[in-house]
């Protein structure tokens, strides 16, 4: 395949939350929509300690506020050595204190109506960074008191509650055998599809219990409605990307394909013209080694064991599958 | 016979199956969340439940304190699991008071310090947390080397400003 176009391009407001957009860039903008808008009681984020102000500003045209938490400052050098190291991701952040006059890192912030709310949500949104060579996890009811101060549904909430265990479930697969196939549709809905939402192209930003959840559907579509009659550009590109099949390795990393999904008794497999690859950036260990080929290819048939990777009638690699790995569909 | 040890009676009275280990400075072990895990999937979101539980643990405890004050180490571990109980209620006060008392039994294991911080936390007390955990070793190895009897809130306030300097 000769194709190797971007799929995924950044969205620009024209009008509606574009001075967050010009500080932020894409990754949140529909969150800072919802928030905007009334539909979300609060959301996180981070911007760059030379950018708060900016941000502040922003977040102060459309009524809303900031509370600030803490900064993820830059660290060199692997996490070795740090007391609950197993804890924390490959890619890591050091704690420091927000004082306004950091000179790098990126401030964890809070974004509300008003500071009470924001001010609430601050305390249990607490992440483990590393502070003198030490991390602490916050106490397990917190990510769930969090998640509902975020407005994520409560099915959500508890299916987290559940799955939250990176060490021993991939939370995409179990969302996947949560989610129930309705013969001659898509597996998810795009309404439930948040693999993009890095890119800014999520009308969620939770691990929705199922692709197909009501609750998350209802929220969504809420938002897209909304936002249609203000940002109307935005929900076209949404919409059109949201449907893509994917090819999904795990959490924040999967392959995104202008193609066609095919399911077949012993698998499934998607014809396509060009794909992407997005990698975790916090687990850079899991990258996959044959993306390369994927993108020379034009196919790719998926059975229990194998991937196999096709360019016209040839097989390019056949590469071993791990069993959390699934092809989606999305209407 | 002898009465099983004080987690175990806890265990029973919860329902619950938990796992205490004392977690030292020098141990160069993390803060193990592993009952408050435990507890808080049992319990969250489940009121009646968990009132009950609190109401059971803090009668085991009156007891215990009573009969064995020469047990300070297991006394500080129920303390925690019934900080962690009021954690979970969202009685913020009560738990950082548990785990006050817990850190005044025991000096030594720092699971007392995180489980103060967090629910000072809660609290809405951010600077006071972020004194704890950017002092962290500071302030413990002051409060092994204190001779002050309790942990209260204005030693802890002590503590922070000492480590500081």
């Amino acid at each position: 395949m000769e194709n190797h176009a971007i799929l995924v391009k950044d969205y620009v407001p024209r009008s509606f939350g574009k001075e967050y957009w010009n500080v932020k860039g894409p990754p949140q903008y529909p969150m800072f929509a919802a928030v905007a808008l009334g539909l979300k009681p609060v959301m996180d984020d981070w911007v760059d300690v030379h950018d708060y102000e900016r941000l502040a500003d922003a977040c102060a045209a459309y009524g809303l506020v900031m509370a600030p938490d803490i900064v993820f400052a830059p660290v060199e050098g692997s996490k070795e050595g740090i007391i609950g190291g197993r804890n924390i991701t490959t890619t890591y952040s050091r704690g420091e204190k927000f004082t306004g006059q950091n000179t790098e890192g990126q401030v964890h912030i809070l974004i509300a109506r008003d500071k009470q709310a924001a001010s609430d949500a601050r305390k249990w949104a607490w992440y483990s960074l590393v502070i003198n060579g030490r991390s602490t996890n916050k106490p397990f009811v917190d990510h769930l008191r969090y998640g509902k101060c975020l407005g994520y549904p409560p099915c959500c909430v508890n299916f987290f509650r559940t799955y939250n265990n990176w060490h021993l479930f991939s939370n995409p697969f179990e969302t996947l055998k949560n989610t129930a196939f309705e013969n001659g549709n898509a597996i998810g809905s795009h309404y439930c599809n948040n693999f993009l939402m890095d890119k800014g192209y999520s009308y969620i930003h939770h691990l929705p219990c199922s692709y197909r959840c009501k609750a998350s559907t209802a929220l969504a579509q809420e938002l897209e409605k909304k936002l249609d009659t203000l940002e109307p550009a935005f929900i076209q590109t949404a919409n059109r990307l949201l449907r893509k099949p994917l090819l999904v390795f795990g959490e924040q990393h999967f392959a995104i394909f202008d193609g066609e999904l095919q399911k077949t008794a012993g698998g499934a497999s998607i014809s396509y013209r060009a794909c992407q690859y997005f990698r975790n950036p916090s687990r850079p260990e899991e990258n996959i080694a044959f993306f390369d080929e994927i993108q020379a290819g034009d196919a790719l048939v998926m059975n229990d064991s194998h991937i196999l990777i096709k360019d016209g009638t040839t097989t390019i690699r056949k590469a071993e599958r791990k069993k959390e790995w699934f092809l989606i569909d999305f209407d | 016979m002898a009465a099983p040890p004080p987690l175990e009676r806890a265990e029973n009275i919860l329902g619950v199956p938990l796992h205490r280990t004392e977690i030292t400075l020098e141990s160069g072990e993390p803060y193990d969340e592993g009952a408050s895990y435990a507890l808080s999937q049992h319990f969250y979101g489940k009121d009646g439940e968990l009132r009950n539980a609190i109401r059971n643990m803090t009668r085991f405890l009156a007891a215990f304190a009573r009969q064995r004050q020469d047990s300070q180490k297991d006394a500080a571990v129920l303390y925690s699991l019934l900080g962690n109980l009021h954690y979970i209620a969202g009685n913020f006060n009560e738990s950082a008071n548990c785990a006050m008392r817990a850190a005044s039994l025991n000096r030594s294991d720092i699971t007392y310090w995180v489980e103060l911080a967090f629910s000072l936390r809660a609290l809405g007390e951010f600077d006071v947390f972020e004194g704890i955990l950017f002092n962290f070793e500071g302030i413990v190895r002051l409060w092994q080397q204190s001779t002050a009897p309790d942990l209260t809130k204005e030693a802890l306030l002590s503590l922070i400003k000492e480590a500081k300097s």
